[in-house]
């Protein structure tokens, strides 16, 4: 196993504590999972599914829809803790394994992975794309929601000093939790290295700030998230991430998850085929 | 529906009960050393699936360097198995499947070996046989089944011989194990080819009401509640006789070798099959 899916393994070991605690757009929304559910019902013919990691939500919906699921993720404890927040019981097959090197018997006719790409290295994505063509039923539809760039980086670019303005100035504009989200996300790619960076980074810092005495305990915990540091994710921007993915599918729609200025700039659904 | 839904229920307990399991409950020292000697004469670095999360095999399977894969119906049981290995970090390797036996989605001819520990009786007569064209299935031309079965006994055995050589030794982790193994023998059905720890249960407990003398009337409560404890009620096995069950099995292997431990009383009845594809 790879260094970097060693590390992985360990933040959603801790993750698997915690996850219980996090809102939209960390996890799925209704929202998401209506989408979902519709794109499943344009695409999808056949009944087998392979669901990549092993979030609630996504494994509930699959279990309404009556679909035969096999679900794939490196840890056990996060399965475990995730199979406690599941709303309906099913007859799922879970496999701990590396989706890196697992091997199938089966062919599925859909695959779904909510937020997968995010957590895999750059270098790892041809092999992760090659594995699912493999894994992919002749007409079988794979359905990846993730986080990308979507506006222009300077657009969003924001940087530590401003978050901190905004909070002594306007700390309206951080009640809701996802224009919290947003700007956390805003760092997060405008502080980023060769497509990665620490999503819990932010906190870190803005806990050192409170602890100096520059944020306040009230300013401090309205913007905590509750990430674990390091939490490293992997970026794209829209067009580089579509012309990744062409080299390995047929793009067949490009769905958006809501107007929400969060979601608007930063997470898109993909529908693909294999080529 | 009922008994298996209970029998899965048995299976979850397993993880709690393991530290007080001892062979030939659970595989001896000396039966891990045939099997892993086995594995090394035959191949380097093998690919390895384990049905269950036998601690024992998983560790042997470790030590010859295997590419380990572990299938079981229950995630929690494959996290607390864990805890009983010697090669703990070595678990972080493994590929576990949550799924039953029959139907796991694993590759087929990728497995040098597979292993399982009394695994053919966990499952009803009528889908032994679709267990052992999965394993099949999954086998690499040329690869081995190993497991360890159990031969039930031709004749019942008498209880009272058992119970006196437990209650002179004492009850301790050892003389349970193979009491409640004695007891199993006895609570054979050979017409329904199974056993039940209900029958296991009721056939002591039997014991204990006619027992007249009182003194070891009252020794006997204790070994009612240590039986429960390691043999909770609700678990069926089902078993057939040498003869019929290696029918079975050579409709899909050949049988190269069966070898038995040295080091636990009842090895005799608990062979180590070394099935080939």
């Amino acid at each position: 196993m790879s260094t970097f899916s060693s590390l992985k393994k360990n933040e959603w070991q801790n993750y698997a504590k915690t996850f219980k605690g996090f809102r939209p757009p960390w996890k799925p929304s209704s929202e998401r999972i209506t989408i979902y559910r519709k794109l499943i019902k344009r695409y999808v013919k056949g009944n087998k599914v392979l669901v990549l990691g092993a979030t609630p939500e996504v494994r509930d919906m699959l279990a309404r829809l009556k679909f035969n699921a096999t679900l794939i993720d490196i840890s056990p404890m996060m399965v475990k803790a995730m199979t406690s927040l599941r709303r309906t019981k099913s007859n799922e097959k879970i496999i701990i394994h590396n989706w890196l090197t697992a091997q199938f018997k089966d062919k599925f006719d859909l695959i779904l992975g909510d937020s997968v790409v995010n957590n895999l290295h750059p270098k790892q994505l041809n092999t992760f794309f090659k594995q699912l063509t493999k894994w992919m039923a002749p007409q079988g539809v794979l359905i990846l929601q993730n986080s990308v760039l979507l506006t222009p980086l300077s657009s969003i670019k924001i940087s530590l000093e401003q978050i901190v303005k905004k909070i002594k100035n306007q700390p309206k504009g951080y009640k809701n939790y996802l224009d919290k989200a947003h700007d956390y996300l805003a760092y997060w790619y405008s502080t980023a290295k060769n497509h990665l960076n620490d999503l819990g980074k932010l906190e870190i810092l803005l806990a050192q700030l409170y602890q100096k005495g520059i944020l306040t305990k009230k300013e401090f915990f309205m913007m905590k998230m509750g990430f674990n540091s390091p939490t490293i994710i992997s970026f794209y921007q829209d067009k580089e991430f579509r012309k990744i993915l062409s080299r390995h599918f047929i793009v067949r729609e490009v769905s958006e998850e809501s107007q929400r200025r969060t979601y608007k700039d930063f997470y898109r659904f993909y529908v693909l085929n294999n080529k | 529906m009922i008994k298996k839904s209970k029998s899965i229920f048995w299976h979850t307990g397993v993880a709690e009960r393991w530290k007080v399991y001892d062979s030939p409950g659970r595989p001896s020292k000396d039966e891990c050393r045939l099997i892993q000697s086995f594995i090394v004469q035959h191949k380097k670095q093998p690919k390895v699936l384990i049905l269950g999360s036998t601690p024992e095999y998983r560790d042997l399977a470790h030590t010859v360097k295997a590419e380990v894969t572990c299938v079981d119906v229950g995630l929690g049981m494959l996290v607390a198995m864990t805890d009983f290995m010697k090669h703990k970090n070595k678990a972080d390797q493994e590929v576990w499947f949550r799924s039953d036996w029959l139907t796991m989605p694993v590759a087929e001819n990728y497995y040098d070996f597979v292993l399982g520990d009394l695994v053919i009786t966990n499952l009803p007569l009528q889908l032994q046989p679709a267990l052992l064209a999965k394993i099949k299935s999954i086998l690499k031309p040329g690869g081995y089944f190993i497991t360890r079965d159990w031969w039930p006994p031709m004749t019942k055995p008498a209880i009272e011989p058992m119970i006196e050589k437990i209650l002179e030794s004492g009850i301790n982790k050892k003389s349970i194990n193979v009491f409640s193994w004695e007891l199993l023998n006895l609570a054979y059905d050979s017409k329904g080819k199974s056993a039940t720890t209900d029958d296991m249960y009721r056939a002591l407990k039997m014991f204990q009401q006619k027992e007249r003398n009182q003194a070891r009337k009252r020794q006997l409560v204790p070994l009612l509640k240590h039986l429960i404890y390691v043999y909770p009620l609700g678990k069926t096995w089902w078993v057939k006789f040498r003869p019929e069950a290696e029918k079975t099995m050579k409709k899909y292997f050949k049988i190269k070798s069966i070898k038995h431990g040295r080091d636990n009383q009842c090895a005799q009845e608990c062979p180590i099959y070394f099935l080939q594809k």
